[in-house]
């Protein structure tokens, strides 16, 4: 078993209703809670809006992410998978789909020195 | 500040508390875990602080039951918040306690009314496992469940604070220690869970009622709270069975008897010399209602006969009249399934209705391994003074008054004796 990233982003909650947005996050729940009972859920959190970039030597602080929110990222969570074919399948199952969003998925990689 | 609102303000807290208390600490023992059934009395403890605290202040919430679970509800995410990286719980929700994204939700679930029920039960047949020592079970199920402090387990249990806190501690460190799980026993284990819940309910009402020194309201509470736990136990699909209901019959009919037993000054008043209109009527129709309940299995307990034997008593309509031949059959019944001596001893009281009171001193005199039990003595008594025989009857009284601590036992002792030193 390996640990796996996935970084989630955009998806167009702005739009929903407080019900519907309910609705959604209940999804998630499920989600997440059904990965946690098969052993596959290592962490993650939600992430706000409000965002600091920082960049180079000179550590040049703007406000916001530089990218459209479409492309924002929205929230993170470790799963266990035995590959990347694995990590995408479960992935496959998250509900940010039904908002048009996107998920990337990372392999958590050792630093072995 | 309106005193008698403050007042009025305490007495809803103090009332929520005992009805509420066990609902959160159950409810958050199955989201920290048996381990950390500490963490949960805190949160539950700083609830009623911070309630006690506003609610003397400003008006008292519409609803204070849901104001009382939102305030456990933040305070339960707040720390977990805290401990997030810290700390590990066993329960199988852990996880889920562990990310933001179902944290919330999580936590919200969890007070739902089917998971308070459940979890009610989970914390009845964890703080009643046979394998803790009797006095721990209790302890442990007035603290957890009925929400008493330490203070008040020892004042019903006639100990010191110190001596519940050992017990409080060994309880605990035996569940740690033993891998309890917080969780309600199912199949052949469950019959005999049942039963030891059953036992704590009813020496929990025994000492609400059987005590004659812990203080009127403890003993009222206390009884109250054994007759809660009961009715909560009949209501789950689990405990819905004839002996959960037989022993909320008897306990319905001794408690419509409670505010007859004792006068004003907490002394005790004989069966016979009781206010049968002060008995209360509701609780007697309760009663009848749970034994027709309890008559459904093909077990007959314990409590089905005493709970029967009550029933008698309850519905005579003077001490005379009372239909002894029957209450008598039951004690037969009763002496083959437990032969215990105060069974022989109440029996032979019974007896000395029926055929007087030579017949009776026979069957109480078999019984000398009850030396050193003031009833024995004092029922003694009564038969020699029944039969003329004051001397020996003053030397049981005697020995009955060497026997108990009580001051009200002690009173109605003192007033046998000064009744047969007048008759000479």
């Amino acid at each position: 078993m390996k640990d796996y990233l996935l970084l989630f982003r955009g998806g167009e909650m702005q739009g929903l209703s407080e019900e519907e947005r309910n609705k959604h996050l209940a999804k998630w729940g499920e989600w997440i809670g059904g990965l946690a009972k098969a052993g596959k859920f290592a962490g993650g959190d939600p992430l706000g809006q409000e965002a600091r970039v920082i960049t180079g030597k000179k550590m040049a602080v703007t406000d916001g992410p530089y990218a459209e929110s479409k492309e924002m990222i929205g929230g993170y969570l470790i799963i266990k998978a035995d590959d990347l074919n694995g990590a995408t399948a479960i992935s496959k199952g998250c509900p940010i789909y039904e908002v048009n969003g996107i998920t990337e998925i990372r392999e958590i990689q050792h630093m072995d020195f | 500040m309106d005193v008698k609102k403050t007042g009025n303000n305490e007495n809803l807290a103090s009332h929520l508390f005992r009805t509420e208390a066990g609902k959160m600490v159950s409810v958050l023992t199955r989201i920290f875990g048996l381990s950390h059934i500490e963490i949960a009395e805190d949160i539950v403890q700083d609830t009623f602080v911070k309630a006690l605290d506003e609610w003397s202040y400003n008006n008292i919430p519409p609803n204070p039951q849901a104001w009382l679970y939102k305030v456990a509800k933040n305070k339960t995410i707040d720390y977990l918040r805290h401990q997030k990286h810290v700390q590990e719980y066993e329960s199988d929700i852990s996880y889920l306690l562990k990310s933001e994204w179902t944290l919330t939700s999580s936590v919200n679930s969890m007070f739902l009314d089917s998971e308070i029920q459940d979890n009610q039960l989970r914390m009845i047949f964890t703080s009643c496992h046979p394998a803790l020592p009797a006095e721990s079970q209790i302890a442990l199920t007035l603290k957890t469940l009925c929400g008493f402090s330490i203070k008040e387990i020892s004042r019903a249990l006639l100990t010191t604070e110190s001596n519940v806190n050992k017990r409080l501690f060994r309880a605990k460190q035996k569940i740690r220690e033993g891998h309890f799980k917080f969780e309600i026993p199912m199949g052949d284990d469950l019959l005999e869970r049942i039963d030891a819940v059953h036992k704590v309910i009813y020496l929990i009402f025994n000492e609400g009622y059987n005590s004659t020194e812990s203080d009127k309201i403890i003993r009222k509470d206390l009884c109250a709270e054994a007759l809660r736990l009961c009715q909560l136990l009949g209501m789950h699909p689990v405990g819905n069975v004839p002996n959960t209901f037989a022993l909320m019959a008897l306990m319905c009919f001794h408690a419509s008897r409670l505010d007859s037993r004792t006068d004003d000054l907490g002394y005790i008043i004989l069966l016979k010399e009781q206010d049968r209109n002060l008995w209360n009527k509701a609780l007697i129709a309760k009663g009848f209602e749970y034994l027709s309940l309890a008559s459904e299995g093909l077990r007959v307990s314990e409590y089905h006969i005493e709970a029967g034997i009550a029933a008698y008593h309850s519905s005579a309509k003077n001490f005379e009249s009372t239909d002894w031949e029957s209450i008598l059959n039951l004690y037969n019944m009763l002496e083959k399934i437990n032969s215990s001596p105060v069974t022989i001893l109440n029996k032979s009281i019974v007896i000395a209705q029926l055929k007087g009171p030579s017949e009776a001193l026979q069957e109480l005199l078999k019984l000398q391994s009850l030396d050193k039990y003031y009833l024995f003595h004092s029922t003694l008594a009564q038969f020699y003074k029944e039969l003329n025989q004051q001397q020996n009857a003053l030397k049981h009284l005697e020995k009955a008054l060497k026997l108990t601590s009580s001051k009200s036992e002690i009173a109605l002792i003192q007033k046998k004796i000064k009744e047969i030193n007048l008759s000479f």
